[in-house]
């Protein structure tokens, strides 16, 4: 009996490791999703009047893809950080934690700074290209003719 | 600028070519194509015989201004939605300079290039279609 005890009393927990680890996971999952939801409304709430200056001023139209992007957003980001979520590594102790959760943390940091700036580029992409159909031509001319007035008529 | 006249060489195949090809592209200007030697560009332009339209292209907006050379060129590019910005990188004058030399030695070798490329200029197919003979009922190129 006492025996039996003594083997009990020794045997290794199997549930700690696995504790750490799911901390681990849990928040990873926090950090990450509510960084990206973080990021998303400032984009959302920022990226707005760049696309109302896209689309002229058709506020409604703006809105939509302002939308459409936020959910691509999400779905791109969410997807990401699901996908990174599994550790091979043994996560032991508090320092295991830390060390796991700073170096998925850093990764998805990345990857959200990486998607905004690109984010950034396509909204200004399409600006230069609402403002590139009014624009004067780059050259300035080298004559002008003297009669414009006949040269309108015959047009 | 809603129209831009483009005063072109219609003897010349490369030339020809350019045309058809702007007028493929879509374009944020009307387009106007007319041989610099023609009756109507001469009442179009006034201007045109002093510009010397045979050395270099020249290119006329609605509003009475003209470009001629590598300015030409760029302002074709401009018409056009999917060179504009295009344009506006040549439009620098490094490249410019670079721009200009490049143009000036097409504009001098276009008839050789038209033969090299064998580009056949608008007015040898007008000149091929007015030979066409429809007198049995089918028509024939002679």
């Amino acid at each position: 009996m006492f025996h039996y005890l003594l083997k009990i009393q020794n045997k290794p927990k199997p549930h700690n490791t696995m504790n750490e680890t799911v901390i681990s996971y849990t928040l990873y999952l926090i950090l990450a999703v509510s960084m990206t939801v973080w990021v998303a409304r400032t984009l959302h709430k920022n990226g707005r009047i760049f696309l109302v200056d896209c689309f002229h001023g058709n506020t409604e139209l703006a809105d939509s893809v302002n939308h459409l992007l936020l959910v691509g957003f999400y779905l791109m980001n969410i997807g990401f950080v699901s996908l990174y979520l599994k550790t091979a590594d043994e996560i032991a102790g508090a320092r295991g934690v830390f060390e796991a959760l700073s170096g998925k943390m850093g990764v998805v940091l990345l990857v959200l700074g990486g998607m905004h700036f690109f984010n950034l580029y396509v909204f200004t992409k399409m600006r230069r290209r609402a403002t590139l159909a009014h624009l004067p031509p780059p050259v300035p001319p080298m004559h002008r003719v003297s009669k414009a007035h006949d040269i309108l008529d015959t047009l | 600028m809603n129209t831009l006249t483009i005063f072109y060489d219609a003897h010349c195949g490369l030339c020809s070519r350019f045309r058809r090809w702007m007028l493929d592209q879509a374009a944020y200007v009307h387009l106007d194509f007319m041989p610099y030697d023609s009756e109507q560009a001469r009442k179009r332009c006034p201007d045109l015989p002093n510009l010397r339209a045979d050395q270099e292209i020249v290119v006329m907006g609605d509003d009475g201004s003209l470009w001629q050379g590598a300015g030409a060129w760029v302002t074709c590019l401009w018409a056009l939605r999917e060179y504009r910005e295009w344009s506006l990188r040549l439009a620098s004058p490094g490249l410019q300079q670079i721009a200009r030399r490049v143009v000036h030695w097409i504009s001098s070798n276009r008839i050789s290039l038209s033969h090299l490329l064998r580009l056949r200029s608008d007015d040898a197919l007008r000149a091929e279609v007015s030979h066409v003979s429809c007198d049995t009922g089918t028509c024939a190129v002679d």
